[in-house]
């Protein structure tokens, strides 16, 4: 029955199913041939696994995010990190990774950064001459270090979906998301000193300093949303409530680039975007339902654990079975469907659930580049109207750290469990 | 009919909207009254739970409307135009058969839970429960006039959209 839900999973995406509605149709169709079970379980369980205090952070997040978007703090940071990077030898294409380093610790969507930072980014990169295909490796790229470092949504999903602590979860995630963006601007390094692309003249330390000054409110808002959380101040959810605040305040009051009129825009399009994620969240709560109801954690924990009980082992076969998935769905699908059959397996396995944590997010956030279903990929191409196979091939070397750095991650644990381990009790 | 739902997807907009500032307001309230008034709040918590399932299902069936649901189009996009829109065909038919359905079973669980009180405000569960049916129904309805519009003007709306 199990291969049969994938079977039936697999076709509906095909033919263009939405991803959320595709997960709904392979479980209503096996529901159907399932005896003795009603198929009210399917809104039952939809509803349990939206109705979450903790997973009302991703609208918040992503609502405080876009509204400093739209205050256009973009070009302030990107000015701070031009200031900094921008003397080296393809500084742009460094500038977009750095933005993106410190974006990511404002938003926790890979796709928002991906199009606030791109939409600024590609454009002037292409006229700087790098190749149209090199701007959207990079800015495709940059952007999956957004998830990784904390706030992040994948880590809220994680945390709800395993009752982990989603704040240890926040400061794991920092340590990797900076190694592997500083992983990046080597990439980007290298490339543009072989391509000869142009490095801008050296900003003096006042220079800096004022770009910083001009964007502190910003940068420093992940040190805010951290400290309220790891102190214990305020939950998760309370923290990304107040990040909301936050955001209102600066871009209405200090930057001032937030007019009134903008809330409306900003308000329903955060909407919209809560709607496809929290819908996919519901269709796969009640898929990943159907496959327990037919036993595949215990058949699949049964079955690995048959071959080998080696933590090192398991932890490669569960990176390559993600990265597939992550190549084909949507990665808060792929963790709602994939943690309850995985995650009951790596405890048997005695892994570190944090550990697992940021394994499966890190994993998850490279699935973010890789064809066909590759979000930022797909939309830096649309956005410059790139060929996707030219995108993917400026990508591979990107890809190449994204991979070093998850195997690092992978059997190299205080690299995340060190910093939690620091702060926090 | 096409100007109908233009009224009514702009409504469930002002809703969303109206919405999303009250759940941001209940969140804000409860750290407000623990810290300020130094009483929390019980409601709040409850209330931004229950709204935040009427923002999925109404956004999703705004978002229906231009299809802007996360799509995969590896396959559809190499079919000749004739053929892709036999499979489209076969696709949306397999969205109506679900969205109708969930609208059916989700008129029956929220007719179970309106036996049920909420743990803190004591309202009926099914005041919670409705957004799925009345989601899925207008996505129903939403996407039942896309297929129509695109019908008349031979032409597909939209994609998927970027999350």
């Amino acid at each position: 029955m199990n291969a049969f839900l994938m079977l039936i999973l697999f076709a509906a995406i095909l033919i263009r199913i939405p991803l959320s509605l595709s997960l709904g149709f392979s479980c209503l169709v096996v529901l159907f041939l399932t005896e003795n079970v009603s198929i009210l379980i399917m809104p039952q369980r939809m509803f349990a696994g939206i109705d979450s205090f903790s997973l009302l952070a991703i609208p918040f997040f992503l609502l405080a995010g876009n509204l400093m978007t739209a205050s256009g703090i973009t070009q302030r940071v990107l000015a701070f990190a031009n200031s900094v990077v921008g003397r080296f030898p393809g500084g742009l294409a460094m500038t977009n990774i750095v933005t993106n380093i410190f974006f990511g610790g404002i938003s926790g969507s890979a796709v928002a950064d991906c199009a606030a930072i791109g939409s600024i980014m590609m454009p002037a990169m292409m006229k700087e001459g790098y190749g149209k295909s090199f701007a959207v490796a990079v800015n495709a790229n940059a952007a999956i270090v957004a998830p990784i470092i904390p706030p992040s949504i994948l880590f809220v999903m994680y945390g709800v979906l395993t009752g982990q602590s989603i704040t240890r979860l926040f400061v794991a995630g920092a340590v990797p998301g900076v190694l592997i963006g500083l992983g990046f601007i080597l990439v980007a390094y290298f490339v543009s000193k072989k391509r000869n692309y142009p490095r801008h003249s050296p900003s003096s330390f006042k220079e800096i300093l004022v770009t910083f000054k001009d964007s502190a409110l910003a940068i420093l808002m992940p040190v805010f949303i951290l400290g309220g959380i790891i102190t214990g101040a305020f939950t998760v959810t309370e923290c990304s409530a107040m990040a909301v605040v936050y955001a209102l305040v600066v871009g209405l009051f200090v930057y001032r680039g937030l007019k009134l009129r903008d809330l409306i825009p900003v308000i329903r399009s955060t909407c919209h975007t809560t709607a496809i994620i929290m819908l996919i969240v519901g269709m796969a709560k009640a898929f990943s339902w159907v496959m327990i109801n037919n036993r595949l954690p215990e058949n699949v924990a049964a079955f690995i654990l048959q071959t080998t009980s080696n933590p090192v082992v398991i932890l490669l076969m569960i990176n390559v079975v993600l990265l597939i998935a992550g190549c084909f769905m949507e990665a808060n699908a792929v963790l709602v469907m994939f943690i309850p059959v995985l995650y009951p397996l790596t405890q048997m396995a005695k892994i570190d659930p944090i550990h697992f944590g940021i394994i499966a997010c890190v994993n998850l956030c490279v699935g973010l580049v890789t064809p066909p279903v590759g979000l930022t990929l797909n939309l830096s191409c649309q956005m410059t109207e790139c060929k996707l196979e030219d995108g993917a091939r400026d990508s591979l070397p990107f890809l190449a750290i994204g991979f070093i750095g998850l195997l690092v991650l992978t059997y190299y644990p205080p690299l995340s469990l060190t910093l939690p381990a620091l702060l926090m009790r | 009919m096409q100007k109908l739902l233009d009224w009514m997807e702009k409504a469930l907009d002002a809703i969303l909207i109206l919405m999303m500032i009250v759940m941001g307001s209940a969140v804000v309230l409860q750290v407000a009254s623990r810290y300020i008034a130094n009483r929390p709040t019980s409601w709040s918590e409850e209330v931004a739970r229950y709204i935040f399932v009427w923002i999925t299902f109404l956004g999703s069936a705004v978002v229906i409307r231009k299809r802007r649901h996360v799509d995969v189009s590896v396959l559809t996009d190499r079919l000749p135009p004739r053929a892709a829109w036999v499979v489209y065909l076969v696709a949306d038919a397999a969205m109506l058969f679900l969205l109708g359905t969930l609208t059916w079973a989700g008129i029956g669980i929220t007719a179970v839970a309106h036996r049920q009180l909420s743990a803190a405000m004591d309202l009926p569960m099914s005041l919670a429960y409705a957004a799925m049916p009345i989601g899925t129904g207008l996505m129903f309805v939403f996407l039942v006039a896309t297929m129509m519009w695109e019908w008349k003007h031979g032409r597909r709306i939209g994609g998927g959209e970027q999350l």
